[in-house]
């Protein structure tokens, strides 16, 4: 494929992406699709490589492949007309909230020549808590798993009686279904018209990622680099759950070694291959130029090793609720870390390392009847410095990107009041270039409520580099309506009453160069 | 009496005046950037005797705009509900790039320091958890005291003020009455809708202007103290009076591109069109807008990246543009813009030191444009230059040069093209349902081309296309937007309660209308945005509410809104429970307005904009005189027509391949085009061909 065809076929492969993203966020129900846009979008070849993806969630990024391979697997000659949905991270998935629907696109022949694929957070499949991300031991704790299924309406019934939410759930399943339908719709019309030479553009973009990204790793020092940083705890008292990794550039190829692993642990912090995978794929799409096309040519140079069993790479029955939250910002930061050794101007310290999931649930009694409800967010934090660069302040860092809900939004749909959203002033770890601040934010409880905290970076502190200081670490504190003040663990299932406040203080982020005394 | 649309751009003040019997009246004259008023002055004084001559003008301004993109509004401060008072750094917690270690959020217009946090508290449905009291009123007083030497301007901005604005508004109260040389700019008198980022956005953008651009007007009327009236261009695409911009000049920030779509919309209504989608090809990017019988709103608009809560039109901008440049990235992938050689040094035909070659280097190198024919004339362009330009690039992609070429061009309308498909296909249109109507200085050379790729079968150029803003400033409506957010079950419409809701907002946007506008020659359209509950984004629906009468219901359109949800989404859920998020009340005084649709008759008045050319040659259309040129079209070259805009006649009809040349543009009508020439607008338009569904 020449040159000019490269950049042709990369603007109408976006804007097929970017369509389907549209839709699926202008139809969706949850606050935490259309407001915060926890969902993703991408186009797939026939065997399953991913040619265009629309920006989104980069935790989606690696694994969504794995999703449409365990699609194909399970169903290698789909109808037109038919979806497969999937959430279980041992068969393509990677924590039960995020629901893939995968739709193949047939040419005039009947032969199936791509996949639309989205992704996007339910904010409740069931499970032993509201918000599905619970302080569980086994995936069955975690709500409805759902292996590659076609869709129906009685598999969508199922989702919706596993749910606290069913109606938001139908929703959103809507949603999916329509920007898959608009994704297959625009791609049947260009296979019609471009035929042939779609096909092959598909596979020279890929080939054209693969060589800027090999390119990019040729311009990276030989050798081999190690770093290791630990997952706090997994909310039952397992602590100190290390990463190591073993870094090795070779001319083109880049290696994550990540066999040096805690083994799988009964917490909550497990994660699927997949997850781990996103996070090596994250960090050389952030190393690359701006303009390289994510697709599944960035992979091709990579080679990223695990252990089955281990916190990364997780078998069944392990639970994994918030691993591809909370884990996958940690491997991120460990990746990040080795590659700081390598190329120490080019690496930040680390940022928050945490999402800081906020879920809560309950019934909302405001208008004198009773909804059952379930609320998921995250919140930002420091990211952190680099040579010549500041942090920033008050973000969502590395894995995520999902927007906050307007408290005006939230207020209405839920019985909440927010008592304080400011930036949290001084925790951005010093040095010559500071971390950035993370955010203070208070939930008050207008009726009694369950609350779920999955947050990280609560003892450990995220690292400064080149003698910077590290990030402060955050905080959850409970403050009760009568006044008493209660310091909160990281990971915590806890009622509260009408009146009593959550304050959450996010990790700053760390520092870089030693700061002039 | 004369009316004139001023539009004054960085380089040019273009002026076009109507005079009494309705002729038009055209002036285009160097922009004064230190003081734009000085050209408008100037401007209007050259078509008009100002002493004896009665006169009146609309001026679209991009003093609000370069104060916002080049930061130097006034310096304010900020009063938020306490514990929010970061609200403008928090923003929306989201990073701009999502793969860069690097995260570089933009810097807020207000310094964090400069932040204060006032103790009230209202609650989503309007009720007080915490009143704003005195000795709290006194405290901000204080606090502002101390700093008012450093400021200029306050911007307040409270929880749930769109539904509960008291707090703001006797604060503000206070505030002006104490510091009467301060802006103060209260949200709740811009905005009363919900989403306290964007409105504190809002809010901090119009107090970061606000002064400046009141100083600016001030001067403005004094250079113009004979004009009857001066109205000023919103980016509504609507006119306001001067005094409402001084007072909300966030109106006004991004009016710049507005003007050309109102014009745009004017001339395919004269010309009977009323599915446009306009095309604005400039040097450095191309905007695009869509006009189903009315032009389309943003939800949320934003300049640079702070986003405006207030009525913008829906127009989309691309990097891709003349001057973009094209070049050969690591990848070995021909790449081009957004960097962009603008118009210094510029393309490298221009010869004044640009050595990268762009899209106007390519349309040389291929023929279409005639080196001796830029500017009418007036500039002769180096075909060489450009062509040994693409020889280089071709060289390092290993192509051939007229392939590089070709290529350049394909894939510049390649991003073109996903800006239209932004605005028609993923909002619901279908592009094929509209004429293209292109002006801007590079739109011609692609607009027929991008009709093809879109399935498209009529393009409109206008007569005039440098001046279409100004034409639009002229064609603006008298019109003010309010809205109110009132988020209530639908079904509540059938109870006293939730009728009486709906009838108390209505009447309270009109009495509104009424206070800014007065009731004479007053009419308000209504449309309200409603969801399925529990959705957050609404959709806009029309509601005829045209009766006033206090005794009338105000039924909400949910039929049109199931409809709409299907033809967007594909699905739609009767039964399922509706909610109303926002009332929004269109209220216009354009009655009387008779210039508003002007007729064809006009344009065979309008002066060229080379008019000594032509009037010296009226006959030189003749084809043997225009000769004909080899141009490249899809793989080899063919011989086009050559034609000059300014000696086409009403009903001339002509087919292409053929290249019209004016002043201010070339247009490209490739093989298989049809133009003809209707009230000096060419309407180009291609045999249907049997178009499979959903090939655009």
């Amino acid at each position: 494929m020449n040159a000019i065809e490269i950049e042709i076929h990369r603007h109408l492969f976006a804007s097929i992406a970017e369509e389907m993203g549209a839709a699926l966020m202008r139809s969706a129900f949850s606050p935490n699709i259309k407001e915060r846009r926890d969902y993703s979008c991408a186009i797939f070849d026939a065997s399953g490589e991913m040619v265009a993806q629309a920006a989104h969630i980069p935790v989606h990024l690696g694994s969504a492949p794995l999703s449409v391979r365990a699609a194909i697997d399970a169903f290698p000659a789909l109808s037109p007309g038919q979806h497969v949905l999937l959430n279980d991270p041992y068969a393509g998935g990677t924590h039960l909230p995020d629901l893939t629907l995968v739709t193949p696109v047939h040419d005039a022949d009947g032969v199936i020549r791509f996949y639309v694929a989205n992704r996007a957070h339910h904010a409740d499949v069931g499970g032993i808590s509201p918000g599905s991300l619970p302080l569980s031991r086994h995936i069955d704790d975690e709500g409805f798993r759902i292996q590659p299924t076609l869709w129906s309406e009685a598999l969508m019934a199922q989702v919706l009686a596993a749910s606290r939410t069913p109606e938001e759930r139908r929703g959103d399943l809507l949603a999916q279904i329509a920007a898959n339908h608009r994704g297959e719709q625009r791609l049947s019309a260009l296979l019609a018209q471009r035929g042939q030479s779609l096909l092959a553009a598909a596979s020279g973009l890929q080939d054209y990622a693969e060589r800027r990204i090999r390119a990019l790793i040729t311009s990276l020092p030989d050798g081999t680099w190690s770093f290791e940083d630990a997952i706090e705890d997994d909310g039952h008292g397992h602590t100190n759950l290390f990463i190591r990794c073993q870094m090795t550039i070779a001319g083109d190829r880049l290696t994550f070694d990540l066999r040096d692993a805690h083994p799988q642990v009964e917490g909550p912090v497990n994660v699927p291959r997949a997850v781990t995978l996103s996070a090596a794929l994250y960090v050389v799409q952030c190393l690359a130029p701006s303009d390289v096309p994510t697709n599944g040519g960035v992979m091709r140079p990579l080679e990223v090793n695990t252990s089955p069993g281990t916190l990364v790479d997780a078998v069944y029955p392990a639970a994994v609720a918030a691993g591809n939250v909370e884990t996958s910002q940690r491997i991120t930061d460990v990746l990040i870390g080795a590659l700081s050794k390598a190329v120490p101007d080019r690496a930040p310290a680390a940022s928050a390392g945490t999402m800081n999931n906020f879920l809560v649930g309950g019934q909302d009694t405001r208008a004198g009847f009773s909804r059952p409800f379930a609320y998921y967010e995250t919140i930002g934090g420091g990211s952190g410095a680099s040579e010549n660069h500041s942090g920033a302040s008050a973000v969502q860092t590395h894995m995520t990107n999902t927007l906050n809900t307007p408290i005006e939004a939230l207020e209405h749909v839920y019985p909440m009041t927010m008592m304080r959203y400011r930036v949290r002033r001084g925790s951005g770890g010093g040095g010559k270039w500071r971390g950035g601040d993370g955010v203070e934010r208070g939930y008050r409880a207008d009726v009694p409520l369950t609350v779920t905290l999955m947050t990280e970076r609560r003892t450990s502190q995220p690292y400064g580099l080149a003698g910077g200081e590290p990030g402060a670490a955050g905080e959850n504190e409970l403050v009760r309506a009568h006044g008493e003040r209660v310091h909160l663990p990281g990971k915590c299932t806890l009622e509260l009453e009408e009146g009593d406040v959550i304050i959450v203080h996010t990790p700053g982020g760390g520092g870089f160069g030693e700061a002039k005394s | 009496m004369k009316r004139f649309g001023v539009d004054t751009g960085g380089t040019f003040t273009d002026v076009v005046a109507r005079d009494a019997s309705g002729r038009l009246h055209v002036h285009k004259l160097l922009s004064s950037p230190s003081d734009p008023s000085e050209a408008i002055a100037a401007g209007v004084a050259t078509l008009c005797d100002i002493a004896s001559e009665p006169h009146s003008l609309v001026h679209g301004t991009t003093v609000a705009t370069n104060a916002l993109l080049e930061r130097r509004g006034a310096r304010a401060l900020l009063l938020t509900t306490y514990g929010f008072e970061d609200i403008l750094e928090l923003a929306r917690q989201n990073r701009p790039e999502l793969y860069a270690f690097n995260v570089v959020k933009p810097a807020p217009l207000i310094l964090p320091t400069d932040c204060i946090g006032v103790h009230e508290r209202v609650l989503f449905d309007g009720r007080i958890e915490r009143p704003l009291e005195e000795v709290e009123i006194e405290r901000v007083i204080a606090e502002i005291a101390s700093r008012e030497d450093d400021i200029e301007a306050v911007a307040l901005c409270f929880l749930h003020s769109y539904v509960a604005p008291e707090h703001e508004l006797t604060l503000a109260a206070r505030l002006r009455e104490r510091f009467p040389k301060l802006f103060v700019s209260a949200s709740a008198e811009i905005i009363r809708e919900f989403r306290e980022y964007e409105r504190a956005s809002t809010t901090s953008v119009n107090a970061y202007v606000g002064p400046v651009v009141s100083r600016y007007l001030e001067r403005l009327s004094s250079r113009l103290a004979l004009a009857t009236e001066i109205e000023i261009f919103e980016s509504s695409g609507a006119r306001a009076p001067l005094e409402r911009t001084s007072q909300f000049p966030v109106h006004t920030a991004l009016s710049g591109p507005a003007g050309g779509v109102i014009g745009a919309m004017a001339v395919a209504k004269q010309l009977g069109v009323s599915k446009i989608i306009t095309f604005d090809m400039g040097g450095t990017s191309t905007d695009v807008a869509l006009c189903d019988g009315a032009p389309t709103f943003k939800e949320i608009s934003s300049i640079g990246d702070l986003p405006l809560l207030v009525p913008m039109l829906d127009i989309h901008t691309v990097g891709a543009g003349g001057g973009s440049i094209a070049y050969r990235d690591e990848g070995g992938a021909l790449r081009v813009g957004p960097r962009s050689a603008g118009a210094d040094p510029g393309p490298v035909c221009y010869g004044q030191g640009g050595s990268q070659p762009t899209v106007t280097d390519a349309h040389l190198a291929l023929g279409r444009l005639r080196e001796d024919r830029f500017l009418g004339g007036e500039m002769t362009l180096d075909k060489q230059a450009a062509v040994a330009a693409i020889d280089e690039l071709a060289g390092s992609l290993g192509s051939s040069s007229r392939q590089v070429a070709a290529g350049i061009l394909d894939v510049a309308d390649a991003a073109m093209v996903r800006a239209i498909k932004v605005i028609s296909l993923e909002r619901g249109h279908d592009p094929r349902d509209f004429a293209l109507v292109s002006f801007g200085g590079a739109g011609g050379l692609h607009a027929c081309r991008m009709a093809e790729a879109l399935g498209m079968t009529r393009v409109i150029i206008p007569a005039h296309p440098g001046l279409l803003s100004a034409y639009g400033m002229l064609h603006a409506e008298r019109v003010q937007y309010f809205a109110q957010t009132m988020i209530m079950d639908a079904a509540e419409q059938r109870e006293v309660s939730g009728k009486q809701r709906i009838a108390d907002v209505v009447w309270k946007l009109r009495a509104r209308a009424i206070e800014e506008g007065g009731d004479a020659e007053l009419e308000i359209s209504y449309a309200v945005d409603l969801r399925y509950v529990g959705q957050s984004f609404a959709i806009r629906c029309e509601a005829d509410w045209r009766i006033m009468d206090s005794t009338e219901t105000f039924p909400l359109p949910l039929d049109e809104f199931e409809r709409r949800h299907e033809e967007l989404y594909g699905w739609k859920s009767p039964g399922k429970p509706i909610e109303l998020v926002t009332l929004r009340g269109k209220a216009s005084w354009s009655a009387g307005d008779e210039d508003s649709v002007p007729s064809p008759a006009d344009h065979d008045a309008l002066p060229r904009e080379r008019a000594g050319e032509d009037s010296k040659n009226p006959r030189q259309r003749a084809l043997a005189e225009d000769g004909s040129i080899d141009v490249f079209f899809g793989n080899a070259y063919v011989q086009a027509m050559l034609r000059e805009r300014s000696a086409l006649e009403e009903g001339d009809t002509f087919t292409g391949p053929c290249v019209v040349t004016e002043y201010s543009g070339t247009a490209l009508i490739p093989p298989g085009w049809t133009v003809h020439v209707r009230g000096g607008h060419m309407i180009a338009e291609r045999e249907v061909e049997v178009v499979k569904a959903e090939d655009a």
